[in-house]
């Protein structure tokens, strides 16, 4: 049989590596074109509905396995052929206007749900395919697993590369297309000389299908609730540039009637400039300044509270952080500022930002994201500015799980350090209602000077209010009373209100702009106040200061609340407040329902023989929930690290899957004993105990390192780790093959249904515990793994 | 004549059918004003009559038909929303007009604010700048003889010139920003009312007041929101 010849072997090795190289691929683009259409939360989505594919295919395999492996030549390449049409066709379906969904529209019209119930099986239809031909091979080939689960995870690590190169240099639409390729390429590979005719026809049909789908690709629209669509109902607006990149897709729209005033002071009469606007996957993500531009041109910033620094003394350093399109670097030049350090990590908007400022030899920009700046850089500022926190229409809440560093305290802090003597930190958001964005800034201000030991947090804290948003500054000195005049004059001449000062008790706080609820005066009071936790804990939502281990600042729901906001859902008079989160704890229930039906479910009509039946749950079902939880963790670390997250995402599951893979390729020399198999999950237990006191210190000691000493650090500690996780799933089947083979899908099944769980169980554990618990829950995980094995019969 | 008593038939049965689903929507007219707008306040007669008077199923796309009377927003297309009832009443009250004031509208939608505003006011110039959601709302307006309201479509951040001041002008499509142009056509003791929140939410109101040369604004609470910060204060 051809499938015995060593060759053979290769060739399913090669086909398994780019079927996994497809649909990890897939997996990636598929989180960005989700990112574009609809928002940022259902990137959890498509990582479950992968995971779903593979548990699903575990339970398959177990109903049919006899018959699948006796037929294994043709039903291996043609699932690889039909994962291949799969890929480009589910996400044109998707974006149909028959099927295609908005998440703003879930609460509000039922046949929405059925919409998206019915997008995420379509999803789950190619990540089934291909993952029912790569768990076929395991089966097949349990005794050579070690090698084939190495093909596996260097596949699937190529694939995080190849989703970053389509990424880039592929359009939106045609990325399925491209994708499809690699899993066609694996199908044609996996095709035995004497296949049978209809194998043979399937190549030259499927290859056709391709290319019309490549001529014919799907669109995608974005929702019509998203920034871009409302922008481009506008009389004669065009998209003037597009461009793709692993950051997401950049676009610039022009309209006569696009104008740039945000929260612009009453006082200014001039006609509001019209501006081209750039947007981020569909969101507003600035305006595009005029070019060239003119040196002494006053920003339309001037007139908004955001200004007020510049209005109270002499900035000579400004270090502007987050800088989109230059609004806010505009505005620091505008003062002449003699040096101003910007920094983006959107390498296209970034782009735009240099080609703004190439003739400003006083402005220095950095590709990179605000945290590694900071610590990268060693210049003293006496102005740090971020840009308006929120948003003025609100956004639902539909970035509560993202994570923000440059918010955190320790972001504070680092900013802190780099101020001068009289430095400050500028920090600004928009009003919202019930106060939660103002209040959380607050106590991050106050609990930086608490940790900088400084006794009377009013004479350090000035805070103004316009209509729209307020502006909270920080001073690493007191403020001066020629600096609180200059604020009185500056809230005078542009109609805002003071709204901290030190001598507060005595200033009119709404002269021009009124509350009706004033308690927000008595919070912001408390906020400062030595009472402040007292507040903090009462007040009905989250509003601590976020740490890098938690640091999701839009999240503002606390966790008991949840069960009442969904009931309130139900009665469609919901405030839409938080909703990502909300979605991301229904996405979790939903996940639970749908992995059952589709792993555990047909796997209850089927008896079970086994003397280790509580090892084989066990040990798998660890290893499921516990890997996907450390991807979670060290994504978001070396994000963090490299200061680019789409690179950092894709390095890190590149490093990862690929030491990974060598482990599992270096297992499959080792032997299988009772010590080892119980030694290798402990080791990981251990490594992972080691790095919660060590990782932190090395990756802030080598942040700002030379780019090819970083990836040499993260190499060793992300492949050290990777190495023996990438064992101990590999040594478990091995045993199995040997003992008890049928057991083999069983174990197939549950670890898939934990690894479908794992992802958003992670989110949730980050957003509730933090990321370091994850880690300590992971290790335990781990070390329970290794010492199940005690409750094996030999 | 077979004939003629089947159409007989047909159309008795029609019309009775019909008038059973205007009182069917009547009666839900009633229960709204009842449950969701006096219950939270709203006491302004000519407001609660408005609302009472005016069919707001004819405002919403056929599809939520059945949910036109409920407590929500509900989708219009083109990203668009038609307001919560209660918000419609809420801003409806604050502007504080009444039949001798003429008022500006930025933002038609569906024109479900236009057609309550008409009915207590003596005209209402209303600005779309959508071209489809606005030449529909026109249409509407015209087939259910708002003959006081007029609809251009143009860009809202001019205003209206021709007939300014006005008493009133209420933004429905809130922007991050106030056009200085609508702040000069507001009269002098005129209020204009912006919601800020996104399409969903319960939107809080910004309220604009001239007076003279000056300008005071005040961010509201809608009333639903009141217990809560009852709760945070300390």
């Amino acid at each position: 049989m051809e499938s015995n010849s060593q060759l053979s072997l290769i060739r399913i090795n090669v086909a398994i590596g780019l079927i996994s190289a497809a649909i990890v691929a897939f997996q990636l683009i598929l989180m960005q074109i989700l990112s574009y259409v609809q928002w940022y939360h259902f990137a959890y989505m498509i990582i479950s509905i992968a995971m779903l594919g593979f548990g699903a295919a575990g339970t398959l395999l177990t109903i049919f396995r006899k018959k699948l492996e006796q037929n294994y030549e043709a039903i291996f390449p043609f699932l690889l052929i039909i994962t291949a049409i799969l890929i480009p066709a589910v996400v044109g379906m998707a974006n149909s206007n028959a099927i295609r969904f908005d998440s703003l529209l879930i609460f509000q019209d039922s046949r929405h749900i059925g919409r998206l119930i019915l997008t995420y099986f379509i999803f789950f239809l190619p990540f089934l395919t291909g993952a029912l031909a790569i768990g076929l091979s395991f089966s097949k080939f349990a005794d050579r697993i070690g090698k084939i689960y190495f093909s596996n995870l260097i596949g699937s690590g190529i694939g995080g590369i190849i989703a970053l190169v389509f990424m880039q240099w592929v359009i939106p639409e045609q990325q399925p297309f491209f994708v499809a390729l690699p899993a066609f390429l694996a199908g044609m590979v996996a095709i035995p000389k004497n296949a049978k005719p209809f194998l043979r026809i399937t190549l030259p049909f499927s290859a056709i299908i391709l290319l019309i789908l490549f001529f014919y690709p799907p669109k995608l629209i974005p929702s019509e609730y998203k920034d871009i669509s409302k922008t481009m109902l506008l009389p004669e607006s065009t998209v003037d540039y597009k461009k793709s990149s692993p950051h997401g897709l950049v676009e610039i729209v022009s309209s006569p009637v696009l104008r740039f005033a945000p929260g612009v002071s009453l006082t200014y009469q001039e006609p509001f400039p019209v501006r081209k606007t750039v947007f981020n996957n569909g969101n507003w993500a600035g305006s595009l300044l005029p070019h060239p531009l003119m040196q002494n041109q006053t920003s339309i910033l001037d007139y908004t509270s955001q200004a007020l620094p510049y209005h109270i003394g002499k900035i000579k350093n400004a270090l502007i952080l987050d800088a989109g399109t230059g609004e806010n670097v505009l505005l620091a030049s505008s003062h002449q500022v003699t040096h101003i350090t910007a920094n983006e990590a959107n390498a296209e908007i970034f782009r735009l930002l240099q080609n703004s400022f190439e003739d400003f030899s006083q402005v220095q920009l950095h590709q990179t994201m605000s945290r590694t700046l900071l610590i990268s850089d060693t210049m003293r500022y006496d102005l740090i500015e971020l840009p308006v926190i929120g948003s003025f229409f609100g956004n639902s809440g539909l970035n509560a799980v993202e994570p923000r560093y440059e918010l955190t305290i320790e972001s504070l802090q680092e900013m802190w350090h780099k101020l001068s003597e009289k430095g400050m930190i500028s920090l600004s958001c928009w009003m919202d209602y019930p106060v939660r964005n103002a209040y959380r800034l607050l106590s991050t201000i106050s609990l930086l000077l608490e940790k900088n030991e400084i006794e009377n947090h009013r004479q350090h804290v000035v805070g103004i209010r316009s209509w729209g948003a307020v502006t909270f500054l920080v001073k690493k000195s007191p403020f001066s009373t020629e600096e609180i005049i200059n604020v009185h004059r500056f809230c005078e001449n542009r109609m805002f209100d003071p709204l901290i000062l030190p001598e507060t008790q005595a200033i009119d706080r709404d002269k021009f702009n009124m509350l009706q609820d004033t308690t927000f005066f008595t919070n912001v009071d408390q906020l400062l106040s030595p009472n402040k936790n007292t507040f903090i804990r009462q007040y009905p939502y989250r509003i601590y200061p976020t740490t890098d281990d938690r640091p999701f600042f839009f999240q503002f729901i606390r966790f008991k609340q949840i069960p009442a906001l969904i009931s309130s859902i139900q009665e469609k008079n919901f405030p839409f407040l938080d909703i990502g989160y909300v979605l991301v704890i229904l996405t979790f229930i939903q996940i639970i329902i749908l992995a059952a039906i589709f792993i555990l479910f047909p796997l209850s009509f089927r008896k079970w023989k086994g003397k280790n039946k509580k090892w084989v749950f066990v040990y798998f079902s660890i290893l499921g929930l516990a890997y996907m939880f450390l991807e979670m963790v060290f994504i978001q670390q070396f994000t963090f690290y490299f200061g680019e997250p789409a690179y950092a995402t894709a390095a890190t599951l590149t490093i990862l899957l690929f030491t990974s893979g060598l482990g599992s390729y270096y297992s499959s020399g080792l032997r299988n004993t009772p010590k080892i198999r119980m030694a290798l999950p402990i080791i990981v237990a251990a490594i992972l105990i080691l790095y919660t006191f060590v990782l932190s210190p090395i990756l802030s000691a080598t942040i700002g390192a030379a780019l090819p000493l970083k990836i040499l650090i993260a190499t060793i500690l992300l492949g050290i780790l990777g190495f023996f996780l990438g064992m101990p799933f590999p040594i478990g089947i091995d045993y199995l093959s040997e003992k008890r083979d049928d057991d083999i899908p069983w174990a197939w099944a549950f670890n898939g249904y934990f690894s479908v769980i794992s992802t958003v169980l992670a989110t949730i554990i980050s957003v509730e515990a933090g990321y370091l618990w994850l880690v300590w829950i992971a290790a335990f995980l781990y070390a329970s793994a290794g010492i199940s094995n005690l409750w094996l019969k030999e | 004549m077979k004939k003629l008593t089947v159409l007989i038939i047909v159309f008795t049965i029609g019309f009775f059918s019909s008038l059973s689903g205007q009182n069917k929507f009547e009666i839900k007219r009633k229960e709204m004003v009842n449950k969701q707008i006096q219950a939270r306040g709203i006491a302004d007669k000519n407001t609660l009559k408005a609302l009472e008077v005016v069919p707001r199923h004819l405002f919403v796309p056929e599809e939520y038909l059945d949910q036109a009377y409920d407590d929500g927003p509900l989708p219009i297309g083109y990203g668009q929303t038609i307001s919560q009832p209660y918000i419609v009443a809420y801003m409806t009250e604050l502007l504080n007009v009444g039949p001798d004031d003429v008022v500006l509208e930025i933002g038609t939608g569906s024109g479900y604010q236009a057609a309550i505003l008409s009915r207590i006011v003596k005209k209402v110039y209303t600005v779309e700048i959508v071209e489809e959601l606005g030449l529909a709302a026109k249409e509407r307006l015209k087939a259910l003889n708002y003959d006081n309201v007029e609809v251009k479509i143009g860009d809202g951040y001019y205003g209206w010139e021709e007939h300014a001041p006005y008493s009133g002008i209420i933004v429905t499509s809130a922007s991050e920003y106030i056009p200085p142009p609508l702040i000069k056509q507001l009269k002098d003791k005129g209020r204009m009312i912006i919601p800020v929140g996104s399409p969903f939410s319960v939107q809080n109101l910004m309220l604009v007041e001239k007076s003279g040369d000056k300008i005071r604004t005040k961010s509201l609470i809608p009333v639903r929101f009141v217990p809560l910060t009852r709760q945070s204060a300390p």
